[in-house]
């Protein structure tokens, strides 16, 4: 039996703040072997946000590299995180949120329109406990981890972040929540090719499989559930507008 | 009888704005593989550059077949070398020496026409939005 080819992902790219242009971050992708990247924006204002949505697709068009756009929310407060999404939910494709408290980690992991929720790697063991988990296995979200929260220049700090990932993370994917590892980098010198993002995320989960699928099947799978519901014939799960009279 | 090892040899691109040497390549990537495994898991895996061009910034690294997943790890978490930030690529794995060669040669060609505009690229300021 053949198996088809793995198509390997990258939804971390931040293009706010101090970053690359999005033209050499798209060139670096391709050059690494992605098949699609997806760009994290600011979405303060709208229109010019739209305006650079266009001119990426268009360029990423053009090198043959799949294209998606996410937005990353990291609300202090629960009303704050419910408004935003309110307001954002139809303009992306993916809806991440970095919890940083208790209250907005169990409104995130309980709220559908949410797509991947993050920590930061020093609150992991206190915000993502049972309860957490049992939440977002029910509501289907996906846990993000980011390579670029690895990166440190003292061991003894990397040592710690791998550790509080790895207790945390392997007792979620052992439950069911499926896992997304990134680069969440800004820059071309940040990112780095599939494979070498799956040897990292395998020192976390410490299954193979579940390692390569964190950059390859788990994410493409998000990105095609959500385009599909951002379609218009789309109403819920399993409903959609096959022909309207 | 001593058990024969299996070794691969890993092609490598280096990502870098700088120029660094061998020595510095070989520095580099040993401190971040001690650094991730310690001594103990070095011990296990026998890391060793067999060439490295600095004009193509390909290379060739030999290693334990069991010890590559270590070793992408550790590549995965280099941030920079000789003071320069920069990041390293498996471009390619083989078995042999010989396979290994032919394939940088081969590397070394594609690379020549579309890698300088992204290096180019990679040395200009980058941009801030608010």
């Amino acid at each position: 039996m053949i198996m088809p080819k793995r198509r390997y992902v990258d939804l971390h790219v931040k293009l706010y703040g101090d970053h690359d242009p999005p033209e050499l971050l798209a060139k670096m992708a391709k050059h690494l072997g992605f098949s699609l990247i997806a760009f994290s924006l600011d979405p303060t204002p709208l229109q010019r946000c739209n305006e650079i949505m266009g001119e990426v697709k268009k360029t990423c068009e053009q090198l043959g590299l799949d294209v998606a756009f996410r937005l990353d929310l990291q609300p202090l407060r629960s009303g704050e995180l419910k408004s935003l999404l309110r307001k954002y939910r139809r303009t992306f494709e993916v809806i991440a949120v970095k919890c940083r408290n208790v209250s907005v980690a169990r409104v995130a992991a309980r709220d559908r329109r949410v797509d991947v929720t993050y920590f930061d790697p020093s609150d992991v063991p206190s915000l993502l406990d049972e309860s957490q988990v049992n939440l977002m296995v029910e509501s289907g979200h996906f846990i993000e981890v980011n390579l670029l929260d690895l990166v440190y220049e003292q061991p003894e700090k990397q040592a710690r972040a791998l550790w509080n990932y790895r207790v945390a993370i392997e007792a979620a994917v052992k439950k069911g929540v499926p896992l997304i590892f990134s680069s969440g980098s800004s820059k071309a010198l940040e990112m780095r090719a599939p494979r070498e993002l799956s040897s990292v995320a395998l020192l976390i989960v410490g299954n193979e499989r579940l390692a390569r699928d964190s950059v390859s099947i788990n994410p493409m799978k998000l990105i095609e559930v959500n385009r599909e519901k951002l379609k218009p014939t789309y109403v819920q799960p399993g409903v959609k507008v096959v022909e309207s009279w | 009888m001593v058990k024969r090892v299996r070794w691969r040899y890993l092609i490598f691109h280096l990502h870098t704005t700088g120029s660094p040497s061998l020595e510095d390549v070989k520095k580099a990537l040993k401190r971040s593989f001690r650094c991730l495994f310690g001594v103990y898991g070095l011990s296990l895996c026998q890391l060793k550059v067999i060439s490295y061009d600095e004009t193509s910034k390909l290379g060739v690294l030999k290693c334990p077949h069991k010890g590559v997943p270590m070793v992408r790890a550790s590549i995965a978490l280099l941030s920079d070398i000789a003071g320069n930030p920069s990041s390293i690529h498996v471009v390619a794995i083989s078995g042999t020496l010989k396979r290994a060669m032919m394939r940088l040669n081969f590397a070394s060609e594609k690379l020549k026409s579309h890698w300088r505009e992204v290096e180019e690229g990679m040395k200009k300021p980058s941009q801030a939005t608010e």
